[in-house]
């Protein structure tokens, strides 16, 4: 395998794809049409993106891919989860998520002490509920508990 | 000098301890990702109807100045810039804060922010009215020539290889030309996501690729609960080490607060070339990345300088220089207020009580910063488990706060899995910040130096700005062939 | 240990569920008792831009005189179609307010926004800043007409903001109405318009008054027409367009809509609350900052009026240009 070509022939591949994206944007009404066109800079950059790709492809001929290692299965599952708590974000509400994520995804650090997890999961909580939504007044989802906190707390 | 001759206008206690809590304030916000002291301050301008006109500017002022501090802080901590200016600061911050150096890291970035921040007020206080003329005489050819002087530094931005280097240079520029195209209305790359038509949001894409996928690597190194215990992570940086980077700041504080006085470019902008002619002219280029502690001085100087200079066209002429200052020019309005000429002519108090709130505030941050970084430092000691879960929540409030969007939280997580992988084979964020950060500027002053231009590009050789940066660009990208050349054919006589 | 995290859990639901009960029984209220929560007010730009300064400014004494609080929601995204489809999806009660400007009416002249103009009315308006022609105080052009005559020789390089936009439409309006040609070139915002043209970059601009008062003092700029009905009262000796025989009158307004069918009582507490805050020195004193007065703030039936017009004209002028089906 020849160093890198994985990443490099991703990039590649969407640019590919993402050059072919540019021909189906809107057309320019006649009154704008004049100087550059939209598709100009984002065509420009595909192809230069593609160019150097395939340049570092033959600088790297000869060297061979080291071994990274792979991607620890706990990289995979923190990212499913933070995913997982923005999907349910929107819908059970900011602070029930926050709560969520900060009791199990130390546990899933393998941190064992489960009843500081519990405290620090609360204190999290309850310190970006007062600090954003109190002091900043930064208005958040709260999902089911939108109504409450609104009649309360704004 | 007379300039000290009023400096009773602020020593009152009312005064002084409203500047101390706004400055603050301002570090503290800006060291939360994704909140920015601009945002602090159109959250708190209605309160300030309750003031005095000229301490509720003066406070907005040294909130404005403890903001671009405070984003440095969380930059070396845990690789999250609080602020998009100080980006460029987590590039050598963090590593140092890993090989246990935080506090070295932190205390170099109060004292060269401070130097950065004084020299920009000095220039301010003494050539506003003059310098802010310079803002007239850049129209769209000039900033599209200083945004190829740039771009010329994205192949060397960071010690990875430049090839790389390029690329990641160009998906930065194409996160840039998402959203709707400036002069034709069409909307690009927006697959029907109402929230992309305004083009991406920067902040979230930041958050993203420094702090979400710190957390991704974190998450991946298994060693169990093994934290080594850094002994030597509260220490102070040493006065030698202030002495070797006392170059750095200085011309980091220079370009700074020229940059700043434009209105078109900022503390990012600042901070990135600041970071780039620091790793040029440095002894130690290949340590630049992996935790050099110019490398933390260049940035904050440079980024902090820019908040001075941002405040010379805004008090000068009205024109905000930067985000933040256009909400400060709102602060204006609010009080009946006006900012422009006639403010130097005829309300030189109104001008002396923001220059002293913002003196003020820069000398608050550095106790503040100096005694808090032995504080702060100890975050880095925070056990894996419990940091970096914390980061995420951050990094969750903080781009959603901004426009109040779910689309900039996966925004912000599109970003974190790209940076993950992208750092995985060796490509930097440095250039790919870079290239967003320019890309709009090139893009949509280039289209409009065509429209001026009357469609006729060899116009950009007729400006005498615009030849200057192309030179400088050219310098810049063959100074190395050009210095080799020359020894060469010295060697050969 | 699992059992002592299944405990909390538990614990937690229960609190979750009480909580829940409570705000629903809480919500079963009459519009007679309007407003029976805090009142949310749409904004489509960031904080810190002009319309959130100016919502933030109204809220201040509007909290006092309705004795209820408010807060701001801002919904960036697709010229105001975000906080467009985001009210849409709220009920009908007044607690909802939408903060308008023309960037909402272009857009729905445009076709496909999320509400139409008779999906709802006016409550107050809260400023309104006509467009003003600036020129260099250096350049040849001492009139309106010397600009015209100029662009039928050569097109005037025009800047105003972005595409689709109040600032675009009507400079390529005046052109046609003047019989003159323009180029126009777009910018990011009124203080990059200002200095390319104190920079000589661009020949003439629209801008606010607001955006080139300073230039304008300092004998930098100079007015040569206003685009509005009637002179303004900064400005007594600048003809306006209507005066030269040339229909062209924009302005960037910037007012409150609830949505149609929010019962007439509480659109009238709302109009009352807010009206009383413009009153407001508080309020006042910012318009003054901004270079306008009080005759920037008009009630509810003016209003309505108003927005209906400026959308009409709006479509009519894209259809008219080919921006628009």
């Amino acid at each position: 395998m020849i160093k890198d070509i994985k990443i490099l022939s991703v990039i590649i591949l969407i640019s590919i794809i993402l050059f072919g994206y540019t021909f189906t944007f809107d057309e320019v009404p006649e009154i704008l049409a004049q100087g550059m066109q939209p598709t100009m800079m984002p065509r420009l950059i595909f192809s230069l993106i593609i160019f150097l790709c395939f340049f570092q492809i033959y600088q790297n001929k000869s060297l061979k891919s080291e071994n990274k290692g792979l991607i620890k299965s706990n990289a995979f599952i923190t990212f499913g989860y933070t995913l997982f708590i923005v999907l349910i974000a929107d819908k059970l509400g900011f602070l029930i998520s926050v709560f969520l994520f900060t009791l199990i995804t130390p546990i899933l650090w393998q941190r064992k002490d489960y009843v500081k997890i519990t405290l620090y999961s609360l204190c999290m909580t309850i310190f970006v509920f007062i600090f954003f939504t109190l002091v900043l007044q930064l208005k958040f989802p709260q999902g089911i508990l939108e109504e409450f906190i609104i009649r309360n707390f704004y | 000098m007379d300039i000290f001759s009023n400096i009773s206008l602020i020593l009152d206690t009312k005064t002084l301890a409203l500047i101390l809590g706004s400055t603050i304030t301002g570090v503290l916000i800006g060291a939360l990702p994704g909140l920015s002291s601009g945002m602090a301050i159109a959250l708190l301008l209605p309160f300030t109807i309750y003031l005095e006109p000229s301490q509720a500017i003066a406070a907005m002022a040294a909130l404005y100045c403890g903001g671009t501090f405070g984003g440095s802080i969380t930059a070396i901590l845990i690789n999250a810039p609080g602020a998009p200016p100080a980006a460029a600061t987590a590039f050598d911050g963090f590593p140092m804060a890993q090989k246990g150096q935080a506090g070295k890291a932190l205390g170099m970035a109060a004292v060269s922010s401070v130097v950065g921040g004084v020299i920009s007020l000095m220039v301010l206080i003494t050539f506003a009215p003059t310098l802010a003329r310079i803002a007239y005489k850049f129209g769209p050819p000039e900033y599209f020539a200083l945004a190829i002087f740039g771009l010329s530094m994205l192949a060397s931005i960071s010690s990875k290889s430049p090839v790389k280097n390029l690329i990641g240079g160009l998906i930065g520029l194409f996160v840039a030309t998402i959203g709707v195209h400036l002069t034709t209305g069409i909307s690009r790359f927006t697959f029907g996501v109402d929230e992309l038509f305004e083009g991406i949001s920067f902040v979230p894409v930041l958050i993203g690729l420094f702090a979400m996928s710190e957390i991704l690597v974190q998450a991946s190194k298994s060693e169990l609960l093994l934290e080594r215990i850094k002994f030597s992570a509260i220490k102070l940086p040493s006065i030698t080490e202030f002495k070797s980077c006392g170059k750095s700041i200085l011309r980091s504080s220079g370009i700074g607060t020229f940059i700043g006085i434009l209105p078109a470019e900022g503390g990012t902008v600042s901070a990135m070339i600041g970071y780039n002619e620091a790793r040029r002219w440095s002894k130690n280029k290949e340590n630049f990345g992996k935790g050099e502690i110019e490398g933390v001085a260049a940035p904050e100087s440079a980024n902090n300088a820019a908040t001075g200079g941002a405040m010379i066209p805004t008090l000068a002429l009205g024109i905000p220089g930067s985000a933040t200052t256009a909400v400060i020019l709102g602060g204006f309005q609010i009080h009946g207020l006006r900012a422009g000429p006639y403010l130097f002519e005829q309300q030189p108090d109104l001008l002396y009580t923001i220059f002293y709130g913002m003196l003020l505030a820069n000398f608050i941050f550095l106790v503040f910063g100096l005694m808090g970084a032995k504080i702060f430092s100890r975050i880095s000691l925070i056990p894996r488990g419990y940091l970096w879960p914390s980061v995420f929540v951050f990094c969750l409030v903080g781009s959603y706060g901004l426009s109040q969007s779910m689309v900039d939280v996966y925004i912000m997580l599109i970003s974190g899995v790209m940076g993950f992988f992208l750092r995985r084979y060796g490509f930097s964020p440095a250039p790919i910040i870079m290239g967003i950060v320019l890309g709009e500027l090139v893009e949509n002053s280039l289209a409009q130096s065509i429209i001026i231009f009357d469609q006729n590009i060899f116009m950009f050789f007729t400006r005498p700005i615009c030849l200057l940066f192309f030179s400088l660009t050219f310098l810049s990208l063959f100074y190395r062939p050009i210095k080799n050349l020359i020894m060469k054919g010295k060697k050969d006589e | 240990m699992i059992k002592k995290i299944q405990s909390v859990f538990l614990c937690f639901a229960l609190v979750v569920t009480s909580i829940v009960g409570i705000g629903q029984v809480a919500t079963v209220a009459t519009a007679a008792d309007f407003p029976s929560k805090p009142i949310e007010v749409v904004t489509h730009a960031g904080l810190g831009g002009g319309t959130d300064t100016t919502a933030r400014m109204l809220l201040i004494r509007t909290r006092k005189n309705l004795k209820n609080n408010a807060y701001i929601t801002p919904k960036k995204g697709d010229s105001g179609n975000k906080a467009m489809s985001y009210v849409k999806s709220k009920p009908k009660d007044g607690h909802t307010v939408l903060a308008i400007t023309p960037t909402h009416l272009f857009r729905m002249a445009r076709g496909e926004a999320a509400l139409t103009i008779d999906d709802f009315v006016g409550v107050a308006r809260t400023t309104v800043d006509p467009i003003v022609i600036f020129v260099n105080a250096k350049s040849p052009y001492k009139t309106i007409e010397d600009l015209i005559k100029a662009g039928n020789k050569k097109p005037i390089k025009y800047g105003g903001t972005n595409v689709g936009s109040v600032d675009h439409i009507s400079g390529l309006i005046f052109a046609r109405e003047a019989k003159t040609k323009i180029a126009f070139v777009p910018f990011e915002g009124g203080g990059a318009i200002m200095t390319s043209l104190v920079g000589n970059q661009i020949e003439a601009a629209g801008l606010n008054l607001d955006e080139g008062k300073d230039q304008l003092d300092a004998g930098e700029l100079r007015v040569l027409a206003v685009m509005a009905d009637q002179r303004m009262a900064a400005l007594p000796d600048t003809p306006t367009l209507k005066e030269k025989g040339i229909n062209a009158s924009f302005a960037t307004v910037r007012g409150v809509v609830v949505l149609k069918g929010t019962p007439q009582s509480a659109i009238d507490k709302l109009e009352k609350g807010f009206l009383k805050a413009m009153k407001h020195p508080v309020y006042q004193n910012y318009l003054q900052g901004a270079g306008l007065d009080s005759s920037s703030v008009a009630g509810a039936k003016a209003w309505d009026t108003e927005i209906k017009s400026i959308y009409k004209e709006a479509r009519a002028a894209l259809v008219s240009l080919g921006l628009a089906k």
